[in-house]
């Protein structure tokens, strides 16, 4: 992203650090943030996002490192001049006041004259559907209300950035489904920046522009979902993401040069072309839907006994017997049941070779060119 | 913006700092006084610190005799009416503070447990025993006085020993039963499936949790009793005395000019409470509210 | 008595003991308020002439009575105010670690620890006319202030209220301090980051999510400064001339220095009424949280 236009950035991480008792929460992290763009801070628990999320809003004081917005560094600067708009997971509305008075709150502290004041709330509480609960008090709401006052309550400030945390983590599913649509929805509406941290790799995938995978305090790889998805940089990338989650099968490498050959157990000699790789120990990396079944031996395939099948619904996923390991593979419903033995077979060009010490993951090259 | 920081903390610093001055001084005051020697209790301007700190106001206190050689040597400058020595007050507090403070809180914790476990008398049960508390003491103790006089009660430890209790227990039976309420009944549940019967539960199971809160609870109501004043006041006739009369015949005794001796008297008489106090530092806001409100 | 249900006996003692001493009293006062005994006159309680209700009518006309109601409701009002204001004030100050804070909390709270008697003795001392205060006095306006506080009939009632306030204020702080650690965190943090000033955040947000708290230590405040005795006893014992006196005192100097205690009983079956009827329905919206 090194090209991008400076004034088009928003947001700017610069060596970012933070240290607890000696223990690295945040690592040395370099993010940048596009006018506009909406990118989600993605990791399991404990892997530095909220840190972050809370250095950028300005409730914690970073051990070291610049956070820039609109080019001025604000590192120093209070929580309350940060015009920064907050999302916490448990929402935190005004529980003794009413929805009017909660949205009205923000913009009675920026001091915005009366009539433009009750303009943009009106507003907003039409946006977020929000018009018949606006004498309503903050303590009587349910969740979903809660999570639309939260965000009507911030977006009427019109925030420079929106941060969330994990905010719907306290949804259920069905919720978070129709959320998360009317979410990115509204963001694309307003041409809202947000930052966006959770560990819900869904919500991540399909809300983000960009997407920072984080773990144990650094970020491993900044990029579009699709990127994330087939170009993962590393093991734990790789894994993080996907549901079913990637095969890793063990696997040999032999060869010289670019023409290298992988084997497993029940493939040998698969053509592999990429520089980037000395033989040796390795682990493949296959995708569920990526691998090939069917009911006949074909070119390539090798039987595998189905051990379990998982009903996804709209698809099923077989585990079936690889050599020594379980594989996961992705059909149709009704193609095969427990017990059953199907064939199948990979093409390595979606496949992702991962170095069994580093966790790095290289690709046939011209997956890498297509990137 | 750190300049800020440092002008906000030093204001905030000093403001504390007044308010442990503000806190503080009645106490060093009344110490202080208690260890002037006699020519220096009313100069004027007041001496702040003595340089000749002296044990004679705490010797007076114990052994008024003393005090009567004492005022004899001055020559009719003081007129020493408090006969009774301190150890007589201290004994009879102490009778009435320890036996009342131990009826209110056996029986506070017999009815605690029933409210609690046994949910007796209903839900606005426990409130009935707010409103004794609600009752100011004066409107009570004129017919008490009645009252203890058809009993022969006047002037005994029983009598002011039982009005002691009788005001306690709204606070031990509404501190014990928050603390049986934080014990969860399936506790004693499981013991009475291994063919406990109820109480034998309650006595085994639960009472061991809640000894510290129970512990507090009486000390807490020990201080109560300790500090009372209007019953002592008016129950007793001079047989009974106790640390809070002994303080107050010395402010009338000699119309308050005792100041040294009355210092000490008020020093000596209120450490039990100042030590009690932090102890149970913790659960002084429970007491206070009834269990209302839990740090 | 082992027909009566186990969870019953466990009460009785309890019980018992409070209806011997609160509630055969209360009966008696219903007699004795509607006589005019005075145990001077030698006759024995039980004996005195049936006076009908004007104990109560004398008391509607009794100007002491009626001053001491008041000042009483004065005293009441004013020791509230000025402890929740300094308890909201203090306790904003501890919110946050900084060290010393146990040692400051502890020296605060000291106040709490001393014998109401006791604190009324220093308070006596305190403001003696050679006493510090008027020192104080003298230093910071240079002429000499030898003030008789304890026998002017307005003055004195500043070392009583002085003296419960500076008492009692400790609770009231422990107990805002309280309520203010249990405050939402989000919920200010979410102010913040709304960009309200702290000033907005302490009304606005804060101050409505303290009131069970200020409540429930208002109330618990008030019906225990009314019941006052023991500073005005030690400190003025009413005088000059009843003008510090306090229904305590007025009932006590009444029934104990004048022996009218027909008269007293009526004032205090008065005094019970109005007082328990009020905090019942005080108590109700209180008992909704518990």
């Amino acid at each position: 992203m090194k090209g991008a236009d400076t004034d088009d950035v928003k947001l700017e991480l610069r060596s970012l650090r933070k240290v607890f008792d000696g223990v690295e929460a945040v690592k040395e992290s370099n993010l940048i943030l596009k006018r506009g763009e909406f990118l989600s801070l993605l990791g399991p628990s404990g892997c530095g996002k909220s840190t972050t999320l809370a250095m950028i809003a300005g409730f914690l004081e970073p051990t070291s490192g610049e956070i820039l917005i609109d080019g001025k560094p604000v590192t120093h600067v209070p929580v309350q001049k940060r015009r920064i708009g907050l999302v916490f997971q448990d929402y935190a509305i005004f529980t003794k006041m009413s929805v009017r008075k909660n949205l009205l709150f923000g913009l009675e502290a920026q001091k915005v004259p009366r009539a433009k004041r009750e303009k943009t709330v009106d507003e907003f509480a039409e946006k977020l559907d929000l018009k018949g609960l606006m004498k309503a008090r903050g303590g009587e709401l349910n969740m979903s209300e809660m999570q639309r006052v939260a965000l009507a309550r911030v977006l009427v400030t019109k925030p420079e950035l929106l941060l969330l945390d994990e905010p719907m983590s306290n949804l259920d599913a069905a919720l978070r489904a129709s959320l998360r649509g009317e979410l990115k929805r509204i963001q694309k509406d307003l041409g809202q920046t947000v930052l966006y941290v959770t560990h819900d790799q869904i919500e991540a995938m399909s809300m983000s522009d960009r997407i920072a995978v984080m773990n144990f305090g650094e970020n491993l790889q900044v990029a579009s979902p699709d990127d994330i998805y087939h170009r993962p940089k590393n093991r734990f990338v790789a894994e993080f993401i996907g549901d079913p989650p990637i095969n890793m099968i063990s696997c040999t490498v032999a060869g010289s040069g670019r023409s290298l050959r992988v084997s497993t157990e029940a493939h040998r000699d698969m053509p592999f072309e990429t520089t980037a790789v000395s033989p040796g120990d390795y682990v493949l990396g296959i995708r569920a839907h990526h691998i090939v079944a069917a009911h006949e031996a074909f070119q390539g395939s090798i039987a595998a006994a189905v051990k379990l099948v998982e009903n996804f619904g709209s698809e099923h996923v077989l585990h079936v017997t690889y050599g020594q390991d379980l594989m996961t593979v992705m059909v149709q419903p009704g193609f095969a049941r427990e017990g059953d033995s199907v064939h199948v077979s990979f093409d390595l060009k979606d496949a992702h070779l991962v170095d069994r010490n580093s966790g790095a993951i290289y690709h046939p090259d011209e997956r890498e060119a297509a990137a | 913006m750190r300049k800020q920081k440092t002008w906000q903390t030093v204001l905030k610093r000093t403001a504390v700092i007044v308010a442990a001055v503000f806190a503080f001084f009645p106490i060093y005051w009344l110490i202080s006084t208690s260890f002037k020697p006699f020519d220096e209790w009313a100069n004027w301007p007041p001496i702040w610190l003595t340089d000749n700190p002296t044990l004679q106001n705490y010797r007076i206190v114990f052994f008024p005799e003393l005090a009567r050689e004492f005022a004899a040597q001055q020559e009719g400058s003081l007129d020493y009416k408090v006969s009774g020595s301190a150890w007589n007050a201290f004994k009879g507090s102490a009778i009435v503070s320890v036996a009342a403070t131990i009826i209110s809180v056996a029986f506070g914790t017999l009815a605690a447990y029933s409210i609690v476990r046994f949910k007796t008398g209903g839900k606005n049960y426990p409130f009935q025993f707010l409103t004794v508390r609600m009752v100011p003491p004066i409107a009570v103790v004129v017919p008490m006085v009645v009252l203890f006089s058809i009993l022969k009660l006047s002037d005994t430890y029983f009598g002011l020993i039982l009005a002691y209790s009788a005001f306690t227990l709204p606070f031990s039976i509404w501190m014990i039963r928050s603390f049986i309420d934080d014990v969860p009944a399936e506790l004693e549940g499981a013991a009475m499936i291994h063919g406990m019967g109820q109480f034998r539960a309650f006595l085994t199971v639960t009472l061991p949790l809640v000894k510290g809160g129970i512990l507090s609870t009486a000390l807490f109501i020990f201080i109560l009793n300790w500090s009372e004043f209007l019953f002592a006041l008016v129950l007793t006739a001079g047989n009974v005395v106790t640390v809070t009369l002994q303080v107050a015949n010395y402010v009338s005794a000699s119309s308050g000019k005792l100041y040294g001796v009355q210092a000490a008297m008020g020093t000596i008489s209120t450490l039990p409470v100042i030590v009690f106090g932090y102890m149970i530092q913790r659960h002084i806001v429970r007491g206070l509210t009834f269990g209302a409100i839990k740090r | 008595m082992n027909r009566i249900p186990f969870n019953i006996r466990l009460v009785l003692p309890a019980q018992l003991t409070i209806m011997a001493i609160v509630v055969v009293p209360t009966v008696i006062l219903l007699w004795l308020a509607h006589t005019d005994w005075q145990p001077t006159q030698n006759i024995p309680w039980f004996d005195a002439e049936f006076y009908w209700f004007w104990n109560f009518y004398d008391l509607w006309y009794d100007e002491r009575f009626i001053n001491s109601v008041f000042r009483t409701l004065f005293v009441v009002a004013t020791c509230i105010a000025v402890e929740l204001f300094l308890a909201l004030g203090l306790a904003l100050l501890f919110l946050d670690e900084w060290p010393w804070r146990k040692v400051a909390v502890s020296i605060i709270i000291l106040p709490m620890m001393i014998i109401p008697v006791d604190a009324a003795n220093a308070f006596f001392m305190l403001f003696n006319e050679r006493g510090p205060i008027n020192h104080l006095i003298t230093v910071i306006t240079g002429e000499v202030f030898e003030f008789s506080w304890l026998s002017h009939p307005t003055w004195a009632m500043v070392p009583i209220m002085l003296a419960e306030i500076w008492q009692w204020t400790p609770l009231m702080f422990l107990l805002v301090l309280t309520g203010l650690m249990n405050l939402p965190e989000n919920q200010i943090r979410a102010a913040v980051g709304l960009g309200a000033s702290p000033v907005r955040i302490f009304f606005r947000v804060m101050l409505p999510l303290l009131v069970p708290v200020i409540s429930i230590a208002v109330v618990i405040r008030a019906i225990e400064t009314f019941k006052i005795f023991d500073p005005v006893y030690i400190l003025t014992r009413g005088q000059p001339g009843g003008a510090t006196e306090t229904i305590s005192m007025y009932m006590y100097n009444g029934a104990f220095v004048y022996f009218r205690m027909g008269y007293i009983a009526a004032a205090a079956l008065l005094v019970l009424f109005v007082v328990v009827s009020v905090c019942l329905v005080l108590a109700r919206p209180l008992r909704k949280h518990g």
